[in-house]
């Protein structure tokens, strides 16, 4: 554990003493405060469109968990497909393009520290990414009245899509030494996933709820209502489990070729 | 200290070591010499562990290395052709990392660093970044790096490579001051600097072992040069 989080500090301090770190933060606030903004100005055009029509029954539903928040994290998870390629291609291809990796694989470690090590400073600062965007509920708790419960499941629901997003990065990362390349076969493997429930409509019913599930979008919804369910749960953390394992077999290519 | 038999490594068609066998006792400081592309840095990334062999096994100290790794790499310290290190830190700082990566811990920590910083003559850039220094001062960082902890076993692929004569007779004396206490195997393409520090040399040529000896047997009748080339020769 101790040489784990030695190399989760190294590689989390490696994101702040380079402009890689500041970078990603600052593209995550913009792109989610820009469509933050957005949801905000919609929300109030249809208020006041309803207010003109005078019909409260058309409120029904109408607030701002369902009208801002819960597409607000919906928009997080869409900017993760291109945030969070930026920030794990480097966590191990780095080490090869410097050759640092002789150093680690030669060092008297298992491979799992190194694995887990990578995948904990890839989650931390994961971490740092969403608490910084903590502004924007918190602007909507002191001018408005949102069901605070949502906010805390629909976080927890990002933090784990991101961390399954982290888990096949850093596959990505363990499979090359050019971080473009790792960058752009997440990005796809993202893009692909995001883009899985594209085709339910024509596909036989037993195949379709197979791809509803494979969908890690689909798997937001819940918590964003304020709903943490297991399924979703197991789902996202099998899904994490899966991309270390394969992250795991990278590292034993690497060894055993 | 160090046994290595039947060592065989194998990149599709290209056989780049062969067969290759020798023993190190302890404290024996051992040159490894050949021509650029005989399989020197190969052979040395597969006795640190870097690198699969296709067939042969490597005992370090009686443990084989394939069948417990972790076990056989704590008594190996390695400086890599190229030292491998993280420019965005700190000379004490990346000495930390590597010391607890080896799992020493606190004061035995803090005192592997103070030796090794001593030992490497590095008190002058203790407080730099890793990317402020001079090749030299990279050299010995990798080298201080490498002696961290005080592993039996010290495997150093081209330890004076780029240096400068001066740093080059100093990396000598260090290697010298190790001699004894230190069992290490050393590549270099320098025979000189081969019969002035070791009292073993290994002579690989297109992936196998064509001489194997110590200074004196290789020195009677004729210089080091003259069977190198003879080993060697281009044919």
């Amino acid at each position: 554990m101790r040489k784990t989080m030695t190399i989760a500090l190294k590689d989390l301090r490696a994101y702040f003493v380079s402009p890689i770190g500041y970078t990603v933060l600052s593209v995550f606030l913009l792109l989610t405060g820009w469509l933050f903004n957005g949801l905000i100005n919609r929300y109030i055009m249809i208020t006041m469109y309803y207010q003109q029509m005078g019909n409260p029954s058309a409120f029904r539903d109408f607030n701002l968990n369902t009208q801002i928040l819960t597409p607000f994290f919906h928009n997080m998870v869409f900017v993760f497909i291109f945030i969070v390629p930026l920030f794990t291609m480097r966590l191990f291809a780095e080490e090869r393009k410097m050759r640092t990796d002789e150093l680690l694989m030669t060092l008297p470690l298992e491979d799992i520290h190194i694995l887990m090590g990578k995948f904990f400073a890839g989650l931390s600062f994961l971490g740092i990414v969403l608490i910084s965007t903590v502004v924007f509920p918190i602007l909507l708790v002191i001018y408005g009245n949102p069901d605070v419960g949502p906010i805390f499941s629909g976080y927890l629901g990002v933090f784990l899509v991101g961390a399954a997003f982290v888990s096949v990065g850093l596959f990505a990362s363990f499979t090359t030494e050019n971080q473009v390349v790792a960058a752009i076969v997440s990005f796809v493997i993202f893009l692909l996933l995001y883009l899985i429930n594209i085709n339910v409509p024509e596909a036989e019913s037993s195949f379709k709820s197979v791809l509803m599930y494979l969908s890690l979008f689909d798997q937001m919804d819940s918590f964003a209502k304020g709903l943490i369910a297991l399924p979703n749960i197991v789902y996202l953390v099998s899904f994490c489990v899966l991309g270390l394992f394969l992250g795991k077999i990278a590292i034993e290519i690497r060894r055993w070729r | 200290m160090l046994e290595v038999s039947g060592l065989t490594k194998r990149y599709g068609d290209i056989l780049a070591v062969d067969d290759i066998g020798f023993q190190l006792e302890k404290g024996e400081v051992a040159a490894f010499l050949g021509p650029n592309g005989a399989g020197k840095t190969t052979t040395l990334r597969i006795v640190t562990g870097y690198l699969p062999p296709t067939a042969g096994a490597v005992l370090i100290g009686g443990v084989d290395l394939r069948r417990e790794p972790t076990k056989a790499k704590r008594m190996v310290g390695y400086l890599p052709e190229i030292p491998p290190l993280y420019p965005e830190m700190r000379v004490e700082g990346y000495l930390r990392f590597v010391g607890k990566l080896k799992g020493l811990r606190k004061q035995e920590l803090e005192k592997a660093i103070e030796e090794a910083i001593d030992r490497c003559r590095l008190k002058d850039v203790r407080k730099r970044f890793v990317y402020a220094l001079s090749k030299g001062y990279r050299q010995r960082l990798g080298l201080a790096q490498a002696i961290l902890g005080n592993p039996g076993l010290l495997i150093l692929d081209e330890p004076t490579a780029g240096l400068d004569p001066a740093q080059i007779v100093d990396m000598r004396s260090f290697i010298l001051e190790l001699k004894g206490s230190h069992t290490i195997l050393l590549s270099t393409h320098i025979l000189s600097e081969a019969a002035q520090i070791c009292n073993r040399v290994l002579i690989i040529h297109k992936g196998k072992l064509v001489g194997d000896g110590t200074l004196e047997q290789f020195a009677t009748g004729r210089s080091l040069e003259e069977t190198y080339m003879s080993l060697v020769a281009y044919s």
